[in-house]
């Protein structure tokens, strides 16, 4: 099978070959290593193109970046980025909120300082959130899906749900919890607002390319804890899950956090495919659990980065095979890398990718046996 | 009301995440006569202790505990002033902080404000903090004990370069380390010369606590 058919299969519940073996491209290095990887067996994972754009209307959003320590001879440095903070304000009829990231280690955009500061907030972030306008722009992505061919697949990522927004994007963890208990109203009025704008977001992505859609939730149980979960997520993605199916899309969550406490739940939810899925020591569901508890769910597993720390390559192997050993016979389960192992650019990480993806293509032929 | 209703009351509104009541509360006890410490320890500190034990068995969640100790920083304000000056409801010092190169708060920020209602003197150096600015904060702060997190696994190392450079800088001896956040495990911790690693939030707390019960290493 090409590696492409190989994870489809997998996503459609058909059998495959071998067990894949995929990685986001933004966590493979170019070159050389990368075209030993893809013909070793490696399957890319494009998440960094969209199938729509946005549009706000009546908000104006003013970007300022502080480049006060950013030394000329540092422009490629990806230390000297993550310095830098990036100051976002929305500036609206009813008022203007900011918020301020900084690039985290991968250089994505993380928060520091969120929109949401004070009560008053609220309105203008329900203001910036109804202005939200999407349409279908999917050039880039149906170029991009040609140009990737057979070597792997496009996955659209999409934002995170609005309750997992409100938190990691809007209030913070903090503020999250404390409006939860004491501003409810706003707190609830803001909620409907925002799964209202996401739904029409949906709705676009249904009418487009896209085949394989992964809400990138981050659900990690401690924080968005059952209640939360089944009052919020369950509901919004029942709703997503619909509009999906409908088109005949395949509807996974990013849930890479600890996820005990919501393992009954996730069960009972509509969703196709569990990406990012961590085990121990990271998460504290086995595979083993996972597949009993998610029966009829793709296990997209991430291969758990601690256990890549400061070790070996037969460490790698060793836990690889063990990854295996508890996925068998292997139907509905695909291996992935959807997290840092290492200093990307360094010869040992380029090791444990090939590590990993030989071992899986040595023992991980579909259905898995004694391995 | 008799002063133990007060206390009852104030106990009450930290576990029911009242934050009125809790103000309302703290001033009746400075009104009735009730010492400010006596008002911390035996109203809002039980009620903490009644939310911790909720957490345990499932019945609050983070948010509740993280709602539990605002309001109770809420009652702080008001009666930390009217603390005596030999009173003192601190128990510890900690230096608390994000490594080099992760952004993450969350999991810090519960542990700071468990902390603070368990009565520690917290330091908090905030995220991306790097190990000359714990160094430093280690010197001339001289807590007992150096709480660090990392959230994704490139950036662990980062503490093992930090407790290098307190061993180099001779800060170590004095100190009690404990390590946390997702990535990290109890055997990543002891093979860098952590003292522990702390689970989760209560867990990491507790050890603490029960460092400074057991007294200076």
């Amino acid at each position: 099978m090409k590696l492409r058919e190989r994870i489809m299969a997998v996503l459609r519940h058909e059998e495959p070959d071998f067990v894949p073996v995929t990685i986001y491209t933004s966590l493979l290095p170019r070159g050389y290593g990368e075209r030993q990887l893809r013909n070793m067996g490696l399957c890319l994972v494009e998440m960094g193109v969209s199938v729509y754009g946005i549009k706000t209307p009546k908000v104006q959003v003013q970007t300022a970046q502080d480049l006060a320590s950013f030394n000329i001879d540092d422009r490629y440095s990806c230390i000297a980025k993550q310095k830098q903070t990036i100051e976002r304000t929305y500036v609206t009829p009813v008022g203007n909120v900011s918020e301020k990231y900084k690039w985290n280690y991968t250089l994505f955009e993380w928060p520091v300082e969120w929109p949401i500061k004070t009560p008053q907030d609220y309105e203008i972030a329900k203001y910036v959130i109804d202005d939200t306008e999407y349409f279908l722009d999917e050039e880039e992505y149906v170029k991009t899906e040609r140009i990737l061919g057979d070597d792997g697949i496009m996955a659209l990522g999409t934002p995170r749900s609005p309750l997992q927004s409100m938190l990691l994007e809007l209030m913070g963890y903090e503020r999250f919890s404390i409006d939860y208990h004491t501003h409810t109203q706003e707190f609830e009025d803001l909620y409907r607002v925002f799964r209202k704008k996401q739904l029409e977001l949906y709705k676009v992505v249904a009418d487009s390319a896209a085949e394989v859609v992964l809400l990138g939730d981050n659900i990690n149980g401690i924080v968005t804890n059952p209640k939360l979960y089944e009052k919020y997520c369950m509901p919004f993605y029942e709703d997503v899950a619909r509009i999906l199916h409908n088109k005949g899309k395949i509807f996974g969550v990013h849930c890479d956090g600890k996820l005990n406490c919501l393992k009954r739940l996730i069960e009972k939810t509509q969703m196709d495919v569990i990406e990012g899925f961590t085990p121990p020591p990271i998460g504290d569901v086995t595979i083993q659990d996972a597949r009993a508890a998610w029966k009829g769910k793709t296990l997209w597993t991430n291969f758990p980065a601690t256990l890549a720390m400061e070790t070996g390559l037969d460490r790698i192997r060793h836990e690889t095979i063990g990854i295996l050993r508890e996925a068998a016979p292997g139907d509905d389960f695909a291996l992935g890398m959807t997290e840092d192992l290492g200093d990307i650019k360094s010869i040992h990480y380029e090791e444990i990718l090939k590590t990993i993806t030989e071992t899986i293509m040595k023992h991980g032929k579909y259905p898995i046996g004694q391995v | 009301m008799q002063q133990q209703e007060i206390l009852d009351a104030l106990r009450d509104a930290i576990v029911a995440i009242d934050f009125a009541k809790v103000r309302k509360m703290s001033e009746e006890a400075l009104t009735e006569g009730i010492p400010a410490l006596r008002a911390i320890n035996d109203g809002m500190i039980r009620g903490m202790q009644t939310v911790g034990e909720k957490f345990q068995t499932g019945e609050y969640f983070l948010t509740e505990l993280i709602a539990a100790g605002a309001a109770m920083e809420e009652g702080l304000k008001i009666l930390e002033p009217h603390i005596k000056k030999d009173e003192s409801r601190k128990i510890g010092t900690i230096v608390l902080g994000t490594v080099e190169g992760d952004l993450h708060s969350i999991g810090k920020d519960i542990v700071r404000m468990l902390l603070r209602s368990a009565g520690f003197e917290v330091i908090d150096l905030g995220v991306d903090v790097p190990a000359q600015k714990f160094i430093e904060a280690v010197r001339i702060r001289k807590p007992g004990i150096l709480g660090m997190s990392a959230l994704i696994t490139p950036t662990m190392p980062e503490m093992r370069k930090v407790i290098g450079e307190l061993e180099k800088n001779g800060l170590k001896l004095s100190l009690r380390i404990i390590v946390g956040g997702a990535p990290v495990t109890e055997e990543y911790a002891h093979t860098i010369g952590a003292d522990a690693y702390g689970s989760d939030a209560m867990v990491g707390v507790n050890i603490c606590k029960e460092w400074v019960t057991r007294g200076s290493r």
